[in-house]
Formats: C-alpha cells, sequence, structure tokens
C-alpha cells in the first residue's frame, strides 16, 4: 500500500511551504487516520457533498449517492489502520555547517517545518515527533569542509526518503500552529542526491525513546514556582514578600471562584494611550481562589524586551514536555498542555497555558520601536473546574 | 486491631507531612516574611542573558528570596548546597541544576547546568 512520491520542500516560507504532487489516496488516509486518532471530527456529510461522485449525479440521485458516498467515507474511516506506514520523497535541503555545534541541519526536522498534506479539499499539516532526533548531521571540521563543498555544487539541495506513520494530533514542539496538525512518527529514512546516491543515513530513534520521561504532570506542575492547591494565606503572603502588596477582592465566578488575589491588575497589558506602557521587568499576577481560600487557577505574566520567541518555546518544552495544544496569530503564540477544559459553547484552554506575545500596539510600533515581549503562564486546577460548572 | 489502627494513623500523618515535597530537596510553602533577601534578575539584561532569563523565569527564580541555604521561587523552596567558592547549587523540579555565585557588590549570576546564565541584582 505504500507508494513513492514526490513533494517539493521550498525554502521560500518561514516553514517550508511544500508544493505536493498528491496521491490523492495516501493524502486521503493520512487524514483519516490523523482524524479516527485524534478524535478531531471530520464532516463526513460536507465532504461527501464535495466528491465528484455526487457533484456528477444529478438532482434526481443526489441524495442516494450522497448517502453511498457517506458510507463509502465511513467504511474508509472505519477501517484506516494506525499502523499503516507511508513512504514519499521530499525535496529538502541541508543547511550551512554550525560550527559552534559542529553539525549541519536537515530541514524538514528543523523546528516549525513539516508537509503539507492537501485532503478533502482541506489543509493538513504532518509533523514528526522524533524529528529532533534526526535533525543533526553531526561532523568534524575537517570532514564537514569537503561534505560541505560537495553539498554547495547541488545548492545543498538533497531529496529526503521518508516512512513515516500517524500517530495523533498536534506538534509536541510547539512550533507548527494550527487546526490539523497531523502528529507522525518517522521510522526510517535516508538522504540522497538527485543521482540517487546517498548522502546521510540519520538514525532514527522511536518517538517514546526521543523524549523519555518527560510526561506532562499537572498534580506537580508549577508556573514560576506557583502552584494551585495551595492555600490563598500563603499565596498572598508570598506575593506581598516578593512582588509588592497584593489586593484581595471577593468575586462571583462561573466557574465558582469567589476571591481574587492580585498584583499589579492589568498593568502588563499595552493600552495605546501613550501613557501605560509597561517596562520590562514589571510582574503581574492574579490567581483566583474557592470558597475555601484555596487557589485554583493562577496567572502570572511578565514583560521582557525583545526576545526570540523559540527561547521561549524550547524553554517550555523543555521543563512541561511534549505539546498539547499550539496556536499562532502574527508573531505570538500560545501553547497548552495538560486536560483541556471548556469554556463557553465550543472553546477550549489547557490547564497550562503558555502565551508568547507582543506588548505593542499600533502608537508603539509607529516609531519603528522593538516591541518588547510579555511572557504569560496560566495554571488551572482543571479537576476542580471541571467539578464546580 | 487498635495498635495497627495507630500505626496506621502515625503513617498516615507521617505522609501527610511529607506530601508538601514534590521530590528532592523541592518543598511547596509560602515565603518568609521578613528574613533573607529578595533577588531580581537584571532588568536591564541585554538579548546574549534572554534564554537564562526565560528559564529563570519559568522556573520561579526570576524573582527569589535568598534565605541562608534555602531558595524560595515563587512558593517553591529549595533546599541548596553550599559550594567553596561561595556559590550555591539548587536542583531544578524540571531535572538539571542552577548554581547562584556571587558576581561583584550585590550582584548574583544564575547560570544553570545547561549553560544560560543571567545576572541578578537585589531587589531595592
Amino acid at each position: 500500500m505504500t507508494r513513492h512520491r514526490l513533494l517539493f520542500l521550498s525554502a521560500l516560507v518561514f516553514l517550508n511551504a511544500t508544493q505536493a504532487q498528491d496521491d490523492a489516496a495516501d493524502n486521503e488516509t493520512i487524514a483519516l487516520l490523523y482524524h479516527k486518532i485524534s478524535g478531531d471530527p471530520l464532516d463526513l456529510a460536507n465532504i461527501a457533498a464535495m466528491s465528484p461522485a455526487v457533484q456528477r449525479a444529478s438532482n434526481f440521485d443526489k441524495p442516494d449517492v450522497t448517502k453511498q458516498e457517506i458510507a463509502r467515507l465511513q467504511g474508509r474511516l472505519d477501517g484506516a489502520s494506525p499502523g499503516q506506514v507511508f513512504t514519499m520523497k521530499v525535496n529538502d535541503t541541508i543547511s550551512e555547517y554550525d560550527h559552534p555545534r559542529s553539525e549541519f541541519s536537515i530541514n524538514l526536522f528543523s523546528p516549525g517545518h513539516y508537509l503539507p498534506i492537501q485532503a478533502f479539499r482541506q489543509q493538513y499539516q504532518v509533523v514528526f515527533a522524533n524529528a529532533e532526533s534526526l535533525r543533526p548531521i553531526p561532523m568534524p571540521k575537517e570532514e564537514a569542509r569537503a561534505f560541505d563543498e560537495q553539498l554547495r555544487k547541488t545548492y545543498r539541495a538533497v531529496v529526503d526518503e521518508i516512512q513515516f506513520k500517524i500517530i495523533g494530533k498536534g506538534d509536541p514542539s510547539g512550533a507548527v500552529t494550527g487546526a490539523k496538525v497531523v502528529r507522525a512518527e518517522i521510522t526510517s529514512t535516508r538522504l540522497v542526491d538527485r543521482a540517487g546516491h546517498v548522502v546521510s543515513l540519520p538514525k532514527v530513534t522511536p518517538v517514546q525513546a526521543a523524549a523519555p520521561g518527560v510526561a506532562f504532570d499537572l498534580k506537580n506542575a508549577d508556573i514560576a514556582g506557583f502552584r494551585v492547591g495551595v492555600k490563598g494565606k500563603d499565596l498572598e503572603a508570598t506575593l506581598n514578600r516578593m512582588f509588592g502588596l497584593s489586593t484581595r477582592r471577593k468575586v462571583k465566578r462561573p466557574e465558582g471562584y469567589s476571591t481574587t488575589l492580585v498584583v499589579n491588575e492589568m498593568r502588563c497589558m499595552n493600552i495605546p494611550d501613550g501613557r501605560h506602557h509597561p517596562a520590562p521587568g514589571l510582574v503581574c499576577i492574579t490567581a483566583m481562589l474557592d470558597d475555601d481560600d484555596i487557589v485554583r487557577s493562577i496567572t502570572i505574566d511578565r514583560i521582557f524586551p525583545f526576545l526570540d520567541g523559540e527561547i521561549f518555546r524550547k524553554a517550555l518544552t523543555q521543563k512541561y514536555g511534549p505539546v498539547a495544544s499550539a496556536n499562532g496569530s502574527g508573531g505570538g503564540f500560545s501553547l497548552g498542555w495538560g486536560p483541556e477544559i471548556k469554556v463557553g459553547q465550543s472553546g477550549t484552554y489547557n490547564a497550562l497555558t503558555a502565551t508568547f506575545a507582543a506588548n505593542d500596539d499600533f502608537m508603539s510600533r509607529s516609531g519603528n520601536r522593538i516591541p518588547d515581549i510579555r511572557l504569560a503562564l496560566r495554571l488551572v486546577d482543571a479537576q476542580w473546574v471541571s467539578q464546580h460548572k | 486491631m487498635r495498635r495497627s489502627g495507630y500505626l496506621l494513623l502515625a503513617l498516615s500523618l507521617l505522609f501527610a507531612t511529607g506530601c508538601g515535597k514534590s521530590g528532592g530537596s523541592v518543598e511547596v510553602v509560602r515565603a518568609p516574611a521578613s528574613s533573607g533577601d529578595v533577588w531580581e534578575i537584571d532588568r536591564d539584561a541585554g538579548r546574549p542573558a534572554m534564554p537564562g532569563a526565560v528559564l529563570a523565569y519559568l522556573n520561579g527564580l526570576h524573582v527569589v528570596v535568598l534565605d541562608g541555604k534555602e531558595a524560595f521561587a515563587g512558593m517553591t523552596r529549595f533546599q541548596g548546597e553550599s559550594r567553596p567558592d561561595g556559590a550555591r547549587a539548587f536542583k531544578l523540579t524540571s531535572g538539571g541544576e542552577v548554581v547562584l555565585a556571587p558576581s561583584g557588590q550585590d550582584q548574583l549570576e544564575l547560570r544553570f547546568s545547561s549553560g544560560e546564565s543571567v545576572r541578578m541584582r537585589k531587589k531595592k
């Protein structure tokens, strides 16, 4: 069932957008497996309505053909096997030599890179959970010179021959964000040049071994040394000592919170009035307490001078392990760990959320000023919230 | 039967008193009200120090109370180990080690075992 295909990996876009010569059947199987494993719902009726079979059918026959098409898709979804291995050829490049690290990098396996797949008129992004173990081509400097010379002759182009299987949802490194991020695991790979000569044979490390012992543990998780489930008066004393006088207020929230404890409330937000621009170093904390004075949610923000989001992302995955959800917009992103908490009709957020955001506005941007960065961390007692809704 | 009940109660109490600990020399407590000094990562630190500053923030060491051998990062207490050069070493909850070493008048350097570092100043 494995088929070879050629995908064109371009370095033009920051995530190395690729143009795939689609093998529609394999792409659809990848998409179906993603929905089957992740539980992300697939609108079969809508997909069936857009299928060529239904589009070609007369208005009279459309209802019956649609039913048949839905049944066919449901059959494929039910029959999709998580153990299926897919084979692809991907046009890729190898980076310049990294002298301090004494290594080259394979671009497809570098953070933020993915394979775009088109299926059912939707875009899917395939990321590899064990990519980091495959990324480097370590090489001493003496050897690297000759290897680099060889790469320069081919404009650093290589073809990645990869075999992979679908294992879930989302990019565990949090670098690829958005909807329909397919988590895959490379099972074998080799890099060849255009003539088919082997350039590199990366050693494949299975996902479990690639990220040992970093499963997220909500019970013991902390954000900047703070935890939920502790006494409000202990938190209050700690805040007063470290961050300045905190303010305690009664509130009534649908989640069941009855008290809020805050330091520098709202001061970390940039208000575009020209006067309220939080300076680097400012820390703002908001804790929500229950009737028994136990901390059930805590949020901490700190303003930093401009820094690369990659620094934050790496530090977060180092501390909390594989990312459960990742969202990005503009220059910012938000990563989540732990169980999902429902909010409103359809929204969800994770028990631990980390946000990277440029703390600027149209007024501060107008002077070409490099923005400060707001790093926000929020930890919520998910179990308590689910019991009190 | 009654004796085993007392034994169970005693063991439960012993277990409960250790429940704040999350492994190694880390304990969840409130920071001391007045003893020790409050230190903070240098607000003027430049871009090269940002990886260290971000790691310090995530681990609660961006603002810390140092009291003898103990460090209070948020509500996490680290038990330090003194080094001959006057530095103190702490094991992090997420693994790895951090060293606080004197670095001039009212200054410390926070060094992570992964290589990142950032300067700290006494908070006024």
